[in-house]
């Protein structure tokens, strides 16, 4: 089976950035992290085995992070994209 | 609404474009009008302070802009509320500006006159380099890795195209690495400083800044020339300062420097000043068709270019550099997630449709609030990012765009 994308966006408490990316830096699934401005404040992109494996580290680990005040997970069910 | 940062590159291109055109008309002036460089340059500044002064009161008479008051310099020059007089530590830093250019003249012109001047103009392009060692002393702003290189790749660039050939003069390397750039590198440094501070609350504005800054290199230059001034020269300053051709091109001209500098210190209070100079040396690219428009006018005066081949493949060499390098420095990196709502009746293929236009580097069909993810990334003059937005705006069934802006990523790999 392939393994499945998705993106994790992420509000913030303010004073509390570094150490959400520091700890999501931790997270072997992570595969970029992004500031960005507008209505949430990181983007993170994931790639897992499992459903089971996303939600481990969405309600597990990622809620548990200090400073997470809300995440919202979109799934990648097609994508298109430019190589490298 | 301009973005500020094409304002920046705006300003420092043009006041290279404007430099172009003074160092030609200096270069035209030197041999055909004023052949001694002492009487050149006394007229020179002088007939440039008396136009300057003319050019303010003119920028200073009030008009009304967008329903306000406003002196016609405005549009030059934001800040310009006629002319004033400078003081306090502004008057401090003009003084030490207009200090450090007439030395660096006054070097310029004994160097010339002892040895083989050919290396002056190659490295004097290196003062660029000292102003990116500065502006990373600096700490407000450190310049990244690839303005670092493309700064020197500019000035390795214009290093290459102003070469020529003549002797390798010690003196002369020494004179214009340390004299002439640390002055060169002193009076940016100073006009930074003067962007920056404020009188009263009030900001120094370009405009003020040249014509004091002028006026002060006029009367040290002046005291400095005495020694220099015999009878002889006395006489044809005397006989020249009162033909009305000489005024005509010496107005020209220095409305030319007067412009470029004006624009040069704008940049200055805009951005990096290693970025503004490395911009500027456009005009060392530009004066090679120039030199050519003036052979062909005035064919007696400019001697016809040689075609060594050696030295034009340098020169185009060097003329590469100069164009990557600032294509390299005004070109950045915009990075952007676009999220996507769609109505329940959308076409098929929007996600093709998404991915072909330019700058899309992925785009995905999700599962949850939103239906679309896109990732954009692009070097830019920062105009492309909306002609983007625009395009996906237009693609049917999509009903909600909502664009954050990366301010900074990791990637893990």
């Amino acid at each position: 089976m392939g393994k499945i994308d998705a993106y994790i966006f992420i509000e913030v408490e303010i004073g509390k950035s570094e150490h959400v990316l520091n700890e999501l830096r931790k997270l072997g699934i992570v595969k970029s992290v992004a500031f960005v401005t507008g209505i949430f404040d990181v983007i993170v992109r994931v790639s897992v085995n499992n459903l089971e494996e996303l939600y481990e580290a969405t309600v597990n680990y990622i809620h548990k992070i200090d400073g997470v005040k809300r995440t919202r997970t979109h799934i990648i069910e097609k994508e298109l994209k430019q190589e490298g | 609404m301009i973005s500020k940062k094409f304002e920046f590159y705006f300003l420092a291109l043009f006041s290279g474009v404007f430099t172009s055109f003074y160092v030609l008309m200096d270069a035209y002036g030197l041999k055909a009008l004023v052949p001694d460089p002492y009487v050149y340059s006394f007229l020179c500044e002088w007939i440039g302070l008396i136009t300057c002064l003319l050019y303010l009161l003119v920028l200073g008479i009030p008009t009304t802009i967008k329903g306000k008051k406003r002196p016609i310099g405005y549009y030059l020059d934001p800040y310009f509320q006629g002319l004033k007089i400078p003081r306090g530590k502004s008057l401090q830093y003009i003084l030490g500006a207009g200090l450090v250019a007439s030395v660096s003249t006054i070097t310029y012109f004994i160097a010339v006159s002892f040895s083989d001047p050919s290396m002056m103009l190659p490295l004097m392009n290196f003062s660029t380099i000292y102003l990116l060692i500065i502006d990373f002393i600096r700490e407000k702003d450190v310049p990244s890795a690839i303005e670092i290189e493309s700064v020197l790749s500019v000035t390795l660039g214009a290093f290459l195209v102003t070469l020529s050939k003549g002797k390798i003069d010690p003196y002369t390397i020494i004179i214009t690495l340390v004299i002439m750039n640390g002055c060169s590198t002193a009076y940016t440094a100073f006009m930074k400083k003067l962007q920056e501070i404020s009188e009263n609350g009030k900001k120094n504005d370009s405009l003020n800044l040249r014509f004091w800054s002028l006026f002060f290199l006029t009367l040290s230059l002046s005291i400095m020339l005495i020694p220099f001034l015999d009878k002889a020269r006395i006489e044809m300053i005397q006989k020249l300062f009162f033909s009305p051709m000489i005024f005509i091109f010496f107005t020209v001209n220095m409305g030319f420097a007067f412009l470029s500098y004006v624009m040069y210190i704008r940049a200055l209070g805009k951005g990096k000043m290693s970025i503004v100079n490395a911009v500027v040396s456009i005009n060392i690219v530009l004066g090679i068709p120039l030199t050519f428009l003036g052979v062909k006018l005035a064919p007696n005066v400019f001697e016809s270019i040689s075609y060594d081949a050696f030295l034009w493949t340098i020169k185009i060499v060097g003329t590469i550099f100069v164009i990557v390098g600032i294509l390299a420095l005004s070109l950045s990196e915009v990075k952007a997630y676009i999220l996507l709502r769609t109505s329940s009746k959308h076409a098929a293929n929007i996600l093709e449709k998404i991915y072909k236009i330019r700058g899309v580097e992925s785009v995905a069909a999700v599962a949850g609030d939103y239906d679309y993810i896109v990732k954009l990334r692009i070097r830019t003059l920062g105009k492309t990012y909306n002609i983007i937005v625009w395009e996906i705006e237009k693609i049917e069934g999509i009903i909600q765009i909502m664009s954050l802006p990366i301010i900074k990523e990791w990637e893990i790999p």
